[in-house]
């Protein structure tokens, strides 16, 4: 086995930090640490405590327990450690949980401990676990680095080293290979890999890779079955019901979605992103007592998560709204102000929010009073406006009967992102529900239409070798839809391409910069910006 | 089974290590002197101390398993480290009885299981083996046609032929389990909640070891 040279192993040398709220158990595992000669052991008795040890200092090790009493429990812990860059790539995080908890995590999250150890353990038990876990660390550590970065080629290729070179944990290097190709959009070899693992047998990884395979593609009855078989047979595996609803929800079932995920929050009511996706579909459904319900857990789990999202806040509002309760509706849009610090997306949420409440409340003054503060906003956030927030803004606008300004938003919306479906639909509704002589169908197609034209026409510029013409329509398509990702994206690229053929210029790198940073305002994660920018840097640092 | 049944024999056997602890600890504290603890007696308190520990847990994964709760975490895992975190876990008191405990597989042998459950069951056995045999015991995997397993041998007498014969069928299936206790029958359980297509769990007793004694295997689809 290959081991980094530069790689400590010697657990005696080691950080760590306890977390547990039982004392007892914390002395319990300090003892044990003890016994193995490690020194700097560090203890916290609650979440809330570990967040500020781990914000004080670096640890090799953190042993964390899942269920932490009330507050943060172990999983947000490590979603906020790992969330924040308080524990690196090099940490390992161990979660500790009293018999299959885990299940309860399983798919359904984002950040997954880097092991698992089930109560009771001995001390045997742990040292082997430590000592297995800091080797696995030791030829993971460049994949994990690689992949928190976002950087996923690269992360593959290490992981495609290591595969070829120990068959020993094969299945579950296979199964993180999987995963990474999912994120990184390729989807096919991920599909590839799920397949040849369900060969043998019935793998719940494996069946759940393959749903998501399907879901990508569009393919929702075969996803819906997968994901149907999977809950049947295991039914604590919430990141199904998770995926389950949203394919419910693209196949027009939002009733089936709804009841699907009231009875996963049943099962677990702790996952704040379900809450607020339960919440979402609960106010479509015209349910408003359950979205109340689902965006009030959705906020108080929010006060310890990184998953905080003011949409919980408007969402709450608004169901209290339609429930009649108008004054607990503006008490909960009041506390956005203070709980996200007056950032102006936020704060663009909070006055749309408020709008469409005076103006149910029969306050149409102050419902005007508020939308203009919200267009004030959106103006001056330009194309950073929240996609969610905008749409909010034009149905707010419909509802006050200003046409001029919703066709207005509804234009650029639409140039911005052309190329989402789903967003068009919600715009052609909003139009439709507000019961206007307006053909939408002909108004959302054109729009899109020319965008679409403009982009075609561009990349086929650059297919024939006519770069600089291609850069020039790529730019201007670009300065006047500065939201609209696809469009950034490729005037980077041609600009990129053009340096790579004619040498690097000033002023065309400072372009093309700017470009990628108007995506990465608006899509940090994009598989497509996250290669550029490894080009683009490639190209600064060339001679 | 059943749940009721499991609770009052577990129950009692829980009171009986717990009276046995509180026994012990009578004995030790007569004298005051800590330096002068036998380790006879403690190592007959660590034992017990686990025996309710072990006892314990099965009971709740048998609730579990009576509500309708239970679903195996079934995961691959090599044999090698599994095997090495078992002995680890029982080698002080394989010390403390002169048992040579070991195991034998080979180093790439994966398989697919959950290993808590299993763990739990191999544990059990070994509390109940370090009872029956003589000084060995040895665990051992292998894929046998498509199977995976898990077997624990002694160098003790063997299965008493009462036992044996609870086992009716050649499946494995079919125990007596009023008649073999609740060590068994939990093995039993966590066998067949693994199940692969249409293959199910079981377990086998048998006296035909390679050391000469009991053999328990467990076989995995």
């Amino acid at each position: 086995m290959a081991v980094n040279p530069f790689f400590r192993n010697d657990l005696a040398q080691k950080k760590f930090l306890i977390v547990d709220d039982f004392g007892d158990m914390r002395s319990m595992m300090r003892g044990m640490l003890q016994l193995f000669g490690c020194k700097d052991i560090q203890t916290a008795a609650s979440g809330i405590e570990a967040v500020s040890r781990l914000e004080e200092g670096r640890f090799d090790i953190v042993l964390c327990d899942y269920n932490l009493g009330d507050g943060k429990s172990g999983q947000q812990v490590l979603e906020e450690a790992r969330f924040r860059g308080l524990v690196g790539y090099a940490t390992i995080f161990i979660m500790v949980t009293a018999e299959n908890t885990r299940d309860m995590v399983m798919g359904a999250v984002e950040y997954e401990p880097d092991g698992y150890l089930s109560k009771p353990f001995t001390k045997d038990l742990l040292k082997m676990r430590l000592d297995r876990l800091v080797l696995k660390k030791a030829d993971l550590g460049e994949v994990e680095k690689a992949a928190q970065s976002g950087d996923y080629d690269i992360a593959i290729s290490r992981l495609n080293a290591l595969i070829s070179s120990r068959p020993k944990q094969l299945g579950e290097l296979l199964k993180l290979k999987a995963d990474l190709c999912m994120k990184a959009g390729q989807i096919d070899q991920a599909a590839e890999i799920f397949q040849a693992a369900m060969v043998e047998r019935e793998l719940d990884w494996a069946k759940f890779g393959l749903a998501r395979v399907r879901f990508n593609k569009g393919q929702y009855a075969e996803a819906r079955e997968l994901l149907q078989g999977l809950i049947e047979s295991n039914p604590n595996f919430m990141g199904a019901y998770d995926w389950l609803a949203k394919t419910y929800g693209m196949l027009g079932n939002t009733r089936q979605a709804q009841d699907l995920l009231q009875r996963a929050v049943n099962l677990s009511p702790r996952a704040i992103l379900r809450q607020q996706a339960l919440g979402g579909l609960a106010l479509k459904n015209k349910a408003h007592d359950v979205a109340e319900k689902a965006f009030r857990q959705a906020v108080i789990l929010g006060r310890h998560s990184v998953y905080r999202n003011v949409t919980s806040y408007t969402g709450l509002a608004e169901s209290k709204s339609l429930l009649n309760k108008n004054r607990e509706a503006l008490e909960v849009i009041s506390q956005i102000d203070t709980v996200f610090d007056r950032k102006e997306d936020a704060a663009l949420f909070a006055r749309v929010g408020e709008s469409k409440v005076r103006q149910r409340m029969g306050d149409t003054d102050g419902a005007q009073v508020q939308l203009n503060a919200a267009l004030e906003l959106y103006q001056r956030l330009g194309y950073r406006s929240p996609k969610q927030a905008t749409l909010d803004l034009l149905r707010a606008c419909l509802a006050v009967g200003d046409i001029e300004q919703a066709m207005h938003i509804a234009k650029s919306l639409i140039r911005n992102n052309h190329d989402d479906d789903h967003l068009l639909e919600e715009i052609k509704t909003a139009f439709r529900e507000a019961n206007l002589d307006i053909d939408t169908q002909t108004f959302v197609h054109d729009i899109r239409h020319e965008i679409v034209q403009l982009n075609n026409r561009g990349v086929e510029l650059a297919r024939n070798g006519q770069i600089p013409e291609a850069i020039k329509l790529f730019e201007e398509t670009a300065n006047s839809n500065p939201g609209n990702k696809t469009i950034n994206l490729n005037a980077a690229r041609v600009l990129i391409l053009q340096m790579q053929r004619a040498g690097k210029k000033n002023d065309q790198l400072q372009r093309a910069r700017e470009y990628l940073d108007r995506v990465r305002a608006i899509d940090p994660k994009n598989q497509t910006l996250i290669k550029l920018l490894v080009t683009f840097k490639q190209l600064i640092t060339a001679d | 089974m059943q749940f009721s049944d499991i609770l009052a024999s577990t129950i009692h056997d829980i009171k009986n290590s717990l009276s046995m602890i509180l026994n012990v600890l009578e004995q030790l504290t007569e004298g005051n002197d800590i330096q002068q603890w036998n380790p006879t007696q403690i190592n007959h308190l660590k034992h017990e101390t686990r025996r309710a520990n072990d006892n314990l847990i099965q009971l709740l994964i048998l609730y579990k398993q009576d509500i309708g709760q239970l679903v195996p975490h079934i995961t691959e895992y090599n044999l090698d480290e599994f095997f090495q975190e078992v002995v680890a876990e029982n080698q002080s008191m394989a010390t403390s009885r002169q048992v040579e405990l070991g195991y034998r597989c080979e180093p790439d042998l994966s398989g697919y299981f959950d290993a808590d459950l299993v763990r739990g069951v191999l544990t059990s056995a070994l509390g109940n083996a370090f009872r029956y045999t003589r000084d060995q015991l040895l665990m051992t995997a292998e894929d046998r046609d498509g199977w995976l397993v898990i077997a624990l041998e002694d160098n003790g007498r063997g299965y008493p032929q009462r036992m044996l014969e609870c086992q009716t069928a050649d499946s494995g299936e079919g125990f007596d389990f009023q008649r073999t206790g609740l060590g068994l029958y939990f093995a039993f359980l966590v066998a067949a909640l693994h199940s692969n297509r249409d293959r199910k769990g079981f377990i086998r007793i048998e006296n035909e070891g390679t050391l000469g004694g009991g053999r328990f295997s467990l076989w995995l689809p």
